[in-house]
């Protein structure tokens, strides 16, 4: 947000009037916010605001809706002093703290599919006047400041004169749903676009894109988004970096996310089960875990293997044109906790490529070429492209190394049912984290046991037991220390195959657009969309 | 028992001379068959599965020169004779692959013809043989099977049973039986009351017996025709399948696997799906060739789309 | 006649009320959508509390009783992908697209096909008959994906004469329409020319040549109007192989009709926007194969008596 002071920059002329851009297919065409996951919101991006921003360069929370925040000394309360005199679009009066407490009421809904509908039905809220409301929690919530912005979150805050306009009825926000944002809704083609308009007044932080019309064009194949951009159809297209290249080649310029906010890594799938005998809580539905006995994995040789026989950076070349760094160990980056620079220093040494020594490092361990079968699973996930070609490169790679490998193709959703189900053991998986959650968040959803766990990744008492820590304590050297061990074990043990970390990046049209600044917050999706800069008229082109 | 042996060798002779005869006859068929067609078969499918190994010095998974070697040009193209179409997004050789993948078209055409002609043959010829309430229930089957979108059916089947060979052979049967069903009932039905079947019948031949030994013979030439214009329909089949993401299951050298993975280099790498999608076609195209040529000599009457 | 209409319909309810079992088990095996809505920040008890409330742990019979009471009722269910239109509002709001390109695709064909069917018949075993039948092989063995792309590329990328993707304007129809029709062209050009010779060789041809009537007029209003009935009874099926090909093209194209949403909702596990796509579907199939069967039936008596 700009300082009040300071005047708007007058828009420059763009050449067009709606800048359209060709995007994946969300899972769902629709303006409640409650039915979809949040990968959803590339809808309501636009329109919508949040209690909190994120800066657009670093991602740190900025006040948005909300002047100012505080928490009390346990993390159990949050307050928010908001923002006074900030108008709904299509003159539904002004935005209150009343509008908070109805968001939040729709995402605890019975039907709502909120992602963090688990935190948020914790939660109460107490409006103490129309603009300053606190939420309660019933845990401490450490990471208010990635829950209430556009980060993690998905409290875009829905208008409530709106909603009792129309009597509370589900339908309240179909046709024309009103807004806080510099764009308002326009309209939609199902299953084609959805598009919205440069609001006719000064927005109330000053923001002023150069566009009059936004348009998000739904197309699921990726060559037909680069047809499109090619032929001048749209301006810039959400485009894997394998069909970068060609569009860069045609004059097209690609952006990227101020911050890498994607990272992807192999799991050794069964090793979950490495420690059969502890006291692991019972499955949440009672069944049996699978479990067919120890596998070559469970040997910390074969899994150092397994990592040395890759060579990353060929792949980093080859597969993501550079454009591409190392993740060092899983869900950790320089700004999560427990994060440790000796994971860079050692890298190249421990984890570098080296086929013969990986050849050795089988035999030490007792198996000989061909003797390791694995099958590995290939998954379209959403937001990485690259998936099935990493896949089948690193199963050339360990071919090469002696390891027999089966690629198993499977749908997204039925590779997520045998996760759940404790039945991805003897197969190797590629799983993705993005936005890159926090320490704690990620520990939850990729390492630990049910019923906290969502994808098991080693549910032993190590990593168990350091997540418990961080689920308890509040204290900062604490938990830092207890995040830096989980982060080393799962470091010196290879327990994983650390993959890559990359940004978000759109391809755009240099002809009519210039720049756009964003930081990298959305699941597979663009944000700061009034940042969209025009070329303006008189310039050819804004390389 | 004596009695009943002595006459053995004689039908033995009879039936080998009647094979001969037959042999004979598909020989010379087999030379006045149209040039062209088996000639591009040949070329495309045949000798390329069966000398696969042969052909080429690479296995159809292998990436000689590793990842960095990808996305090489076809040698008239600034490529190298090492590739001469060509190598793919992981620096396989599309030529091999093709190569390759021409065992995959006709396992898949095959077997899924197979079972579709076996259920609905057997089908088709109860039916036809039998009438009344058998006939009306098989009917009622072929309708409801007919009614239901093909595609949607292959979609839904596919991501029940996830990519892989067995799914599109289910698909391919289940799909195509109706299709025999009702072509061998309508034989069935116009042959049952020729005079032969009543004869065989009033000689005391079991039921079994004359479906095998009299309509079935009399029901092969059709059978021959559509089963030769329904390998295209598979092969076209199995790689929109895979194109979709819900047929075979990579890293398997399947053609229409091939175009789906070449589709979004097109511009930078066109030989990346371009190869694949020409092998595609000559190969449906030389089955649509044959397929109409035989049947304008063994049953001109039968009409397909 | 009436015994007849009555006993088809019959037999078409029976038909549909299969395909509902079928459909309905088959897309209660390809999982759980569950997954697909909560993502990867669920826990165990969003995930639970999910399947209760879309009724999921309830035994199958029972879901199925509860979806056929509403389809009775005329409710096709929710979808996951249109929330605010339901199941059966998402597939009346995306056939439309479907019916113009599938339609358009179909006119093309016939204009295309009957044309060069004709002439083939009446040039038979000259060049242009063999050189017709060769364009309608090669267009019945083209992957249509395959052609979509191929053409996107050339028409729209490199040389920019056609849109990409979408829709729009007539301009859009054109590619897509063409590949969805390839195949169709072939089936008629051959099915008339075929329908065409028999005609030709008929009686009541020789007697108009003889009576004076002129080539032209026999060939293109006699004989065609004959020969037209032939392909009517491959109505079915064409319209079969238009909606197939619909969803491959569709894909291609981004065409937002409902073979595209055929293949998202499968993708996302949209189980009821799925059946109802397969019952709208299934619907028009025996209802077009229906009208077929009077129709013919109408026109030659001997099948309403062999029928019965």
């Amino acid at each position: 947000m700009p300082a009040p002071t300071e005047a708007p920059a007058p828009a420059a002329t763009a050449k067009i009037t709606r800048v359209i851009m060709a995007n994946t297919v969300p899972l769902n065409e629709s303006n409640r916010i409650w039915v979809g996951p949040w990968s959803n919101l590339v809808q309501n991006d636009p329109y919508g605001e949040t209690l909190i921003e994120n800066q657009e360069i670093t991602s740190e929370p900025i006040p948005a809706l909300a002047k100012s925040w505080e928490v009390d000394a346990g993390f159990n309360t949050w307050t928010f002093e908001l923002q006074e005199g900030v108008p709904w679009h299509f003159g539904y009066g002004e935005f209150t703290a009343a509008d908070v407490a109805h968001t939040f009421e729709l995402l605890v809904r019975e039907d709502s599919n909120s992602n963090f509908k688990a935190i948020w039905l914790t939660a109460t809220t107490e409006i103490h006047n129309d603009y300053s409301i606190s939420f309660h929690f019933d845990k401490p919530q450490l990471t208010g400041g990635r829950l209430f912005s556009r980060l993690q979150g998905d409290l875009v805050i829905q208008s409530k004169a709106q909603w009792d306009e129309a009597g509370g009825d589900d339908s309240a926000y179909d046709d024309r749903v009103t807004g806080t944002g510099s764009y308002q809704y326009g309209g939609r083609d199902l299953g084609s676009s959805v598009w919205y308009e440069k609001i006719d007044y000064d927005h109330w932080a000053g923001e002023n894109p150069d566009f009059q019309e936004l348009e998000w064009q739904w197309a699921a194949e990726q060559f037909t988004r680069l047809s499109a951009l090619l032929a001048g159809e749209v301006q810039g297209a959400d485009l894997s970096r394998e069909v970068q290249v060609d569009a860069k080649a045609r004059g097209m310029k690609v952006v990227s996310s101020n911050n890498e906010n994607n990272q992807s890594y192999g799991f050794f799938g069964g090793t979950y089960l490495s420690t059969v005998d502890s006291n692991l809580e019972p499955w949440p539905d009672g069944q049996s875990p699978n479990y067919t006995g120890p596998e070559p994995w469970h040997n910390p040789l074969v899994r150092e293997a397994f990592n040395v026989g890759v060579d990353r950076q060929a792949i980093i070349e080859e597969v993501y044109f550079g454009n591409a760094s190392s993740v060092y160990v899983p869900v950790y980056a320089p700004f999560t906790e427990g994060w440790s620079d000796r994971w860079v220093d050692e890298f190249d040494t421990k984890y570098g490529y080296d086929p013969e020594r990986a050849v050795q490092l089988l035999a030490e361990a007792g198996y000989g070429p061909g003797e390791i079968s694995i099958d590995m699973i290939s998954t379209v996930i959403p937001g990485n492209p690259e998936i099935p070609q990493l896949i089948q490169v690193l199963s050339t790679m360990w071919e090469a190394i002696g390891v027999d490998t089966n690629i198993v193709e499977l749908e997204f959703g039925t590779w997520l049912d045998t996760v759940r189900d404790h039945d991805i053991h003897e197969t190797f998986t590629i799983l993705r984290n993005t936005p890159i959650r926090t320490t704690q968040e990620g520990l939850r959803v990729f390492w630990v046991s049910p019923p906290d766990g969502f994808l098991f990744g080693w549910e032993d008492d190590v990593v168990n037991e350091k997540y418990d820590c961080l689920e308890r304590s509040l204290d900062i050297e604490e938990r830092e220390q207890c995040a830096r061990d989980a982060g080393d074990y799962m470091y010196d043990d290879f327990l994983t195959l650390p993959l890559f970390q990359t940004t978000f990046d759109m391809t755009i049209d240099p002809e009519f657009i210039s720049g756009w600044v964003y930081p990298g917050v959305g699941s597979a999706h663009p944000t700061h969309v009034h940042n969209i800069k025009a070329c303006p008229v008189g310039t050819e082109r804004c390389d | 028992m004596a009695v009943e042996l002595r006459p053995a060798p004689e039908t033995t002779l009879n039936k080998a001379s009647q094979a001969a005869v037959r042999a004979l006859r598909l020989m010379g068929m087999a030379r006045r068959l149209p040039k062209f067609p088996v000639f591009l078969l040949l070329l495309v499918l045949v000798i390329p599965a069966i000398f696969a190994e042969v052909i080429t010095p690479y296995g159809p998974l292998d990436s000689p020169q590793g990842i960095r070697g990808r996305l090489e040009p076809p040698v008239f193209a600034g490529g190298t004779w090492q590739h001469i179409l060509g190598t793919d997004l992981t620096g396989r050789d599309i030529l091999t692959r093709i190569i390759y993948g021409s065992r995959v078209s006709i396992t898949i055409a095959g077997i899924g013809i197979a079972i579709a002609g076996t259920i609905g043959v057997t089908l088709g010829i109860i039916a036809g043989y039998y009438g009344g309430l058998v006939d009306s229930v098989i009917m009622r089957l072929v309708d409801i099977s007919l009614s239901i979108p093909p595609v949607l059916l292959a979609l839904t089947l596919a991501t029940v049973l996830d990519p892989s060979f067995r799914t599109v052979i289910i698909v391919v049967g289940a799909l195509l039986w109706s299709i025999y069903c009702r072509q061998v009932r309508g034989d069935t039905l116009s042959v049952r009351t020729q005079d032969y079947i009543s004869r065989a019948r009033v000689s005391g031949a079991s039921d079994v017996r004359i479906m095998l030994r009299h309509v079935l013979p009399n029901i092969t030439n059709t059978l021959i025709v559509l089963a030769t214009l329904q390998v295209g329909f598979v092969i076209l089949l199995e790689a929109g399948l895979s194109f979709l993401g819900v047929g075979l299951s990579r890293p398997t050298p399947a053609w229409g696997l091939m175009v789906a993975d070449g589709r979004e280099v097109i511009i930078r790498a066109w030989w990346v799906a371009l190869w694949p999608g020409l092998a595609i076609m000559l190969t449906v195209f030389g089955f649509n060739l044959l397929g109409d040529w035989l049947r304008d000599r063994l049953d001109p009457r039968l009409r397909q789309l | 006649m009436q015994r007849y209409i009555a006993i088809r319909f019959a037999q078409g309810l029976i038909a549909l009320l299969a395909v509902t079992i079928i459909v309905f088990g088959l897309s209660r095996l390809t999982g759980d959508p569950s997954t697909m809505i909560l993502g990867l920040d669920a826990t165990a008890e969003d995930y639970e509390r999910l399947q209760q409330r879309l009724g999921l742990d309830r035994p199958l019979v029972v879901q199925y009783g509860v979806y056929m009471g509403n389809v009775l009722q005329g409710d096709l269910g929710e979808s996951i992908k249109y929330p605010e239109l339901g199941a059966g509002g998402a597939v009346i709001r995306r056939l439309p697209a479907t019916l113009y390109l599938a339609g358009v695709s179909l006119l093309l064909a016939i204009g295309i096909g009957v044309p060069l069917g004709v002439l083939s018949a009446v040039r038979r075993d000259t060049p242009f008959d063999s050189s017709s039948k060769v364009l309608a092989l090669l267009g019945q063995s083209v992957p249509n994906f395959w052609m979509g792309l191929m053409m996107m590329w050339i028409f729209a990328v490199q040389l920019g004469w056609l849109p990409t993707s979408g829709t729009g304007g007539i301009k859009h129809f054109i590619m897509p329409a063409i590949t969805l029709g390839s195949f169709q062209i072939a089936a008629i050009t051959r099915l008339v020319r075929s329908a065409m010779l028999e005609t030709l060789d008929s009686e009541y041809v020789k007697l108009a040549r003889i009576k004076g009537v002129s080539e032209w007029k026999v060939v293109w209003k006699h004989c065609l109007r004959n020969a037209a009935l032939t392909p009517l009874t491959y109505f079915g099926v064409i319209a079969a192989v238009t909606l197939t090909g619909s969803v491959t093209t569709e894909t291609v194209f981004n065409w937002p009709g409902t073979g595209l949403l055929a293949f998202q909702s499968v993708l996302s596990r949209d189980f009821e926007l799925i059946q109802a796509l397969v019952l709208v579907f299934s619907g028009i199939f025996v209802f077009s194969s229906f009208v077929v069967d009077i129709l013919y039936a109408y026109l030659d008596p001997r099948i309403r008596y062999a029928s019965s």
